[in-house]
């Protein structure tokens, strides 16, 4: 029956010498940045809809890289943030080639002048010491001012008997910096093993990817590890590590669920659920904030 | 071949475990395939492509083809896209498209691109074959799971 | 760049509007699910795109699917008909932020009268009288239950984001809406994603009669009368007629001018259709407003004469509304039934299915929307709506007589389909006395019960 619609056009024509009109060619051209291709699904998401869900992929729950400012804003309460140790910028002590340039380039991009943000705030009034290593600058590496920022943070968490809440994403310790961000690993776990003596409480907060001499220093020494869902969390590269041991590695190797199944963190939670697992904890370590709203 | 034949032929591949069947000699050829009926489509027929075999008041035309497909395409896979939008054949204009006619393609391997909201997705191949029609030219307006490229499979 | 419109819908809605765009030459795209290939829309629009799989939300309700499909066609307008992503308002929104003209009014005009709750707050404002019940959403059972006690049993329960009829608990006792009111949120969060609900006064057997409107980019806003859609079953329209019986001139001014003022509060633009409740003594209240062209709306076009579609279309383009209100007159009767492809008898089960023969009336004041022809077959996946049956006359009496004439001539083979349910209740004193209110289809499926047993 189905070729009657097709037959009826031209058959309209028969006796007509006029053809049908042209159907138009447009090109309708969108802003940019109005979609956004998740990272993991490829899926398009409407870039308003992604801020409306954390920037979360709404369909395979991808966790996009979250910058120190909006990590902030989801955590802490409304204008509760004063950062403390903004002044500190990093020098190029081995004198590595290219890497003023890369730390202006960073700078200008981000609006930080290195790659932790630190101060404090409260979360439902619970006031807490709360550092945020930001990915964007340089992958978020640790170089000295990193690790003196994060040190004098604990210190700061210490004299003030504040808990200590750290959100790392990092590729791990900056190779412009060499042997010296290498001397940050011990230098911030030998902070926190000070703070640790005093009775305070370091809740580390693991993002993707967590990697390199972060997790393999203050990171992985959090009374509490959480994970944030699907963080890539490990050492070495996998690929590197694939290389060195001539073996293929388990499936899901490295990622957030894995560490929470072999002992490395001690949750893993959904972004939408992070601030209120946060609270819990505090509450639970008998911290004093806003009652209940449950 | 007579008819007789065909007919046998016909018989043993339906009673046989086999889906598809193809057959040629010399300027005679059949193709026989066992396709599952969906819900909106025409039940599927087997084509006999040489007319001198067949009884004279057979129409050919008659018996046509699965979904007016020609003999040979019965056994032919198509790679379908799985979203709406633009087909590209190549990563850029200035590129080298991702396939061309006759080439083998393994399975998982990119054979074109379907841009949507001006994201570029890399649609791959689930089988391995060898690339025989290319349904689409650049710029081309791309429907859910309109057809892009079809292969003939070989493992 | 030259116009093309989008068809964002399915069935006999997304023909009426290819119609009234080929009328405007305007060239059209229609989009179809795998269910939908064979679709009367996209046989008769000058291209067609497969946009996902059967089942809605793969396809005429996949926001990405839709969007795409307008950007590679290249399609400067779309209409999003009626149901699916009409009144979805981050569609309005996308559809504007890509620099396509939405056939509709503003993301933000819809989700400040899209939300039941919210709309009713502009309605208090804009001084239109509303149902008495809680102010905006109610938070837990409690809170609920204290709103009831307050406004008084009967109380309905409704999803704020509900629609089409679902999401409505009606309660008369406390201890009924102890068990009811968690239900119906949970229901309400598994049909449109949104848990919230609102209390309200039930009104017992009200009439349901809704003003059509109509307003343009220019700040012109009209009220095209009232259709009377009291016939529901389970909140689903059956049979919608206009003018209304029980509306007077009078009546009918005082409530197309609180439509207009509504709307004007929310910057309202396109076609849009405000639902009134109205009591035994002819008050009025606002329920809520539907901001999308509705199936119903050949009833006003018939009394009216304007084609609503095309304005609406006409609208979008920037075009000033072409009559005043004073040009605005109501002439004649017209009523409307709703063909669905459904077993009456057994609880209107929906009867999906090949059309095996077709024959459709005709004649002076007789229209058919539809999508159906013969050989097609009905899919299971989406509403059994196959044809809208419109007659006009004018008068009252003769316009029930045309509509059971062509219901006699309206025959379909190869499916089940209400035209015998429509022409029974149209026989109905209280239909021909236009003495019916809401809860009629359910008090005479009562009475035919035995009929078929």
């Amino acid at each position: 029956m189905s070729d009657i619609f097709a037959k009826q056009k031209p058959k309209l024509r028969t006796f007509l010498k006029v053809a049908g009109k042209p159907i138009p060619k447009n090109q309708i051209d969108i802003p940019d940045g109005l979609f956004i291709e998740c990272e993991q699904c490829h899926s398009a998401i409407y870039q308003k809809a992604l801020v409306e869900n954390l920037s979360v992929c709404p369909h395979c729950q991808f966790h996009f890289r979250l910058n120190a400012g909006d990590r902030i804003q989801l955590i802490l309460d409304e204008n509760s943030f004063s950062e403390n140790n903004a002044n500190l910028k990093s020098k190029n002590p081995l004198s590595m080639p290219e890497y003023d340039q890369k730390l202006a380039i960073s700078k200008k991009s981000t609006g930080h002048s290195e790659a932790f943000i630190s101060g404090r705030g409260s979360i439902q009034g619970f006031p807490i010491a709360i550092g945020v290593l930001d990915s964007f600058f340089m992958m978020g590496s640790m170089g000295s001012v990193v690790g003196e920022k994060i040190t004098r943070l604990i210190e700061f968490a210490s004299q003030e008997h504040l808990p200590l809440i750290i959100f790392s994403a990092s590729g791990g310790a900056r190779m412009q910096e060499g042997i010296l961000s290498l001397m940050q690993m011990v230098k911030t776990s030998a902070a926190l093993k000070k703070f640790d003596q005093i009775g305070g409480l370091f809740i580390s907060v693991l993002t993707h990817p967590t990697t390199g001499g972060v997790a393999a220093s203050y990171a992985s020494l959090g009374d509490i590890i959480v994970a944030e869902h699907g963080a890539l969390i490990g050492f070495a590269g996998a690929r590197v590590i694939k290389q060195t041991i001539q073996q293929d590695l388990p499936e899901g190797f490295q990622t957030a669920a894995f560490q929470l199944k072999h002992g490395q963190v001690d949750l893993v939670v959904e972004r939408k659920q992070l601030k209120q697992t946060l609270i819990h904890l505090l509450r639970f370590h008998g911290q004093k904030g806003e009652p209940s709203r449950e | 071949m007579d008819f007789k034949k065909v007919q046998d032929l016909i018989k043993y591949f339906e009673s046989s475990k086999l889906t598809t069947m193809a057959i040629e000699d010399g300027t005679f050829k059949i193709a026989l395939s066992k396709l599952k009926e969906t819900a909106n489509s025409e039940p599927k027929s087997l084509v006999v492509n040489d007319p001198k075999i067949l009884p004279p008041n057979v129409n050919v035309k008659a018996q046509n083809t699965v979904a007016n497909k020609p003999t040979e395409d019965i056994l032919l896979k198509d790679v379908t896209s799985p979203l709406v939008g633009t087909y590209y054949a190549a990563s850029s204009p200035t590129s080298e498209p991702f396939v061309k006619i006759g080439q083998r393609v393994n399975k998982g391997q990119t054979v074109c691109i379907v841009e949507a909201m001006k994201i570029m997705n890399e649609i791959a191949s689930p089988f391995s074959g060898v690339v025989e029609k290319i349904n689409c030219k650049n710029g081309d307006v791309v429907g859910f799971n309109q057809v892009v490229i079809s292969l003939r499979p070989q493992e | 760049m030259a116009e093309k419109l989008l068809v964002a819908n399915r069935g006999e809605i997304a023909v009426r509007v290819i119609r009234a765009c080929k009328e405007l030459s305007i060239p059209t795209v229609a989009v179809y699910s795998t269910a939908d290939r064979d679709t009367m829309a996209v046989k008769l629009a000058d291209e067609s795109i497969c946009i996902g799989e059967a089942k809605s939300k793969n396809s005429y309700l996949n926001i990405n699917s839709v969007i795409s499909a307008a950007l590679a066609t290249g399609a400067t307008m779309i209409h999003p008909g009626y149901g699916f992503l009409s009144e979805n308002e981050q569609f309005a929104e996308i559809v504007a932020s890509c620099g396509i003209k939405f056939v509709g009014p503003s993301a933000n005009a819809i989700s400040q009268i899209g939300d039941k709750a919210s709309a009713k707050a502009i309605a208090r404002k804009a001084g239109v009288p509303v149902i008495e019940g809680s102010e905006g959403i109610v938070e837990n059972l409690e809170e609920g239950l204290n709103v009831a006690k307050k406004v008084g049993f009967p109380v309905m329960i409704k999803a704020t984001s509900g629609g089409g009829g679902r999401g409505i608990s009606i309660i008369r006792s406390e201890k009924e809406f102890r068990d009811v009111f968690n239900r119906t949120s949970m229901e309400a969060e598994a049909s449109f994603g949104d848990k919230n609900l609102y209390v309200e006064k039930y009104i017992e057997n009200p009439r349901h009669i809704e003003i059509q409107i109509l307003c343009d980019s220019h700040g012109a806003c009209v009220y095209l009368g009232e259709r009377d859609c009291s016939l529901q079953r389970r909140n689903q329209k059956m049979v919608e007629e206009g003018p209304s019986p029980v509306v007077d001139d009078r009546l009918r001014k005082k409530m197309g001018e609180a439509a207009v003022k509504l709307s004007k509060a929310v910057g309202y633009v396109n076609a849009g259709t405000i639902e009134f409740l109205v009591d035994k003594n002819l008050n009025y209240y606002f329920i809520e407003m539907n901001t999308r062209i509705q199936v119903e709306h050949p009833v006003t076009e018939f009394i009216t004469g304007i084609d609503l579609v095309k304005e609406q279309i006409k609208i979008a383009l920037g075009k000033k509304l072409p009559f005043t209100q004073r040009q605005i007159k109501i002439n004649g009767h017209a009523i409307e039934c709703r063909i669905n492809a459904e077993d009456v008898k057994e609880n209107f089960r929906p009867v999906p299915g090949k059309i095996t023969q077709l024959i459709m009336p005709g004649g002076i004041g007789v229209r058919i929307d539809t999508h159906i022809y013969p050989g097609y077959e009905v899919p299971p996946f989406y509403d059994s709506m196959i044809a809208k049956l419109i007659v006009y006359a004018p008068t009252r009496k003769e316009a029930i007589r045309k509509m059971l004439v062509a219901l006699e001539q309206f025959m379909v083979d190869g499916i089940t389909t209400n035209i015998e349910f429509h022409y029974s209740i149209l026989h109905t004193q209280e239909f021909i006395s236009g003495n019916v209110d809401t809860g009629f289809v359910a008090r005479f499926l009562e009475r035919i019960k035995d009929m078929h047993e």
